[in-house]
């Protein structure tokens, strides 16, 4: 995209009609702002917004290509005039809009500060508003516990962490949120029941993990290998052999190359 | 015999310790390597990129355009 899109003469003329700010995280040590992708709510590489004069992000391009910037900077021009208007008229409605907004943009990211701005402005959503706000916090609650069973190390903490994904799930109606997703989450209690010794466990959330894989991930071109793998895990555990020991350059084994 | 052992516990050991002492930095190093030649690309050059947030919000409440930022890493590719 830099050496492409971003060096044509269209997206010059595009640049041109908006204030362009870059920013290149480096992990060099003690430069300034150096997380600010982490701190703004942003997840991945590269990440693209379309931000107010407050820093505010209102709108992600769906596609990457001018066409796809012009039509992200419409939405958040939109977006800005609304939220400037509300304000001015219904406060706590001006509220309730920019977390439904934050919402979908994926840009809340604190499961604490999130419930604590939803509860201050649910007053002024409807109830289709507000199902879908606690739907949304429960998805950013089991990506917090995700990211503590990913990062802990096995021992209570990391048990807790897979506990609260279960919590998650009942809050869901006993449903997991469907989506490319839940393919981290899945694999990560599958790795938990291996290391507990428990094959019901896994044997339970391998049908899922399949369909998951099978419909978002056919396009990879290990993906009926990385399958097969799984089900020879589960044949392992049975056989209580012991797990293999954990690869610490791959967490949550995806599978990059495409076919 | 004692005294070439005692040489060699003492090379192994500098090594250790010079490792040790120069491996942070010099991964440190790589990395600023890398930042900086992400920062000479051409195609950054080809736009007028702010990289301070509060100077692209300044200039966005200046000029009433809106801010298209772009999120990207140097220490991978």
């Amino acid at each position: 995209m830099e050496n492409g899109l971003f060096s044509s003469e269209e997206f010059a003329q595009f640049a041109k009609q908006q204030t362009m700010f870059l920013h290149v995280t480096s992990r060099v040590e003690g430069r300034k702002q150096d997380s600010l992708l982490r701190e703004i709510g942003g997840r991945g590489f590269p990440t693209i917004v379309v931000m107010n004069e407050d820093g505010e992000i209102l709108a992600r391009p769906s596609q990457r290509s001018v066409v796809g910037f012009k039509a992200a900077v419409a939405k958040a021009a939109v977006a800005r005039v609304q939220m400037i208007e509300s304000k001015r008229r219904d406060p706590v409605g001006a509220s309730a809009q920019e977390f439904l907004r934050k919402l979908e943009i994926g840009t809340l990211v604190d499961p604490v500060a999130n419930r604590a701005m939803y509860l201050k402005c649910r007053g002024a959503m409807t109830q289709a508003q507000r199902d879908k706000a606690e739907k949304g916090l429960v998805s950013i609650e089991l990506q917090a516990a995700l990211s503590t069973a990913i990062s802990a190390k096995p021992g209570v903490e990391r048990d807790r962490a897979i506990l609260a994904m279960f919590a998650c799930k009942t809050k869901l109606g006993g449903k997991w949120p469907w989506n490319p997703g839940l393919n981290r989450v899945l694999l990560v209690i599958m790795g938990w029941a291996e290391e507990k010794g428990d094959p019901q466990l896994f044997e339970s959330l391998l049908p899922d993990f399949i369909r998951l894989r099978k419909e978002f991930y056919a396009r990879f071109r290990s993906n009926d290998a990385f399958i097969e793998k799984q089900k020879a895990r589960l044949a392992d555990l049975w056989q209580g052999k012991p797990p293999p020991p954990p690869n610490p350059r791959r967490r949550g084994g995806a599978q990059r190359r495409r076919k | 015999m004692i005294l070439p052992r005692a040489y060699a516990v003492s090379f192994i050991f500098t090594l250790c310790a010079t490792a040790a002492a120069q491996g942070p930095d010099s991964k440190q190093d790589e990395l600023k390597n890398k930042l900086a030649k992400k920062l000479a690309g051409t195609w950054i050059k080809n736009t007028a990129w702010q990289t301070d947030l509060a100077d692209a919000k300044a200039k966005s409440k200046a000029s009433g355009k809106l801010i298209f930022g772009y999120f990207t890493r140097s220490y991978a590719p």
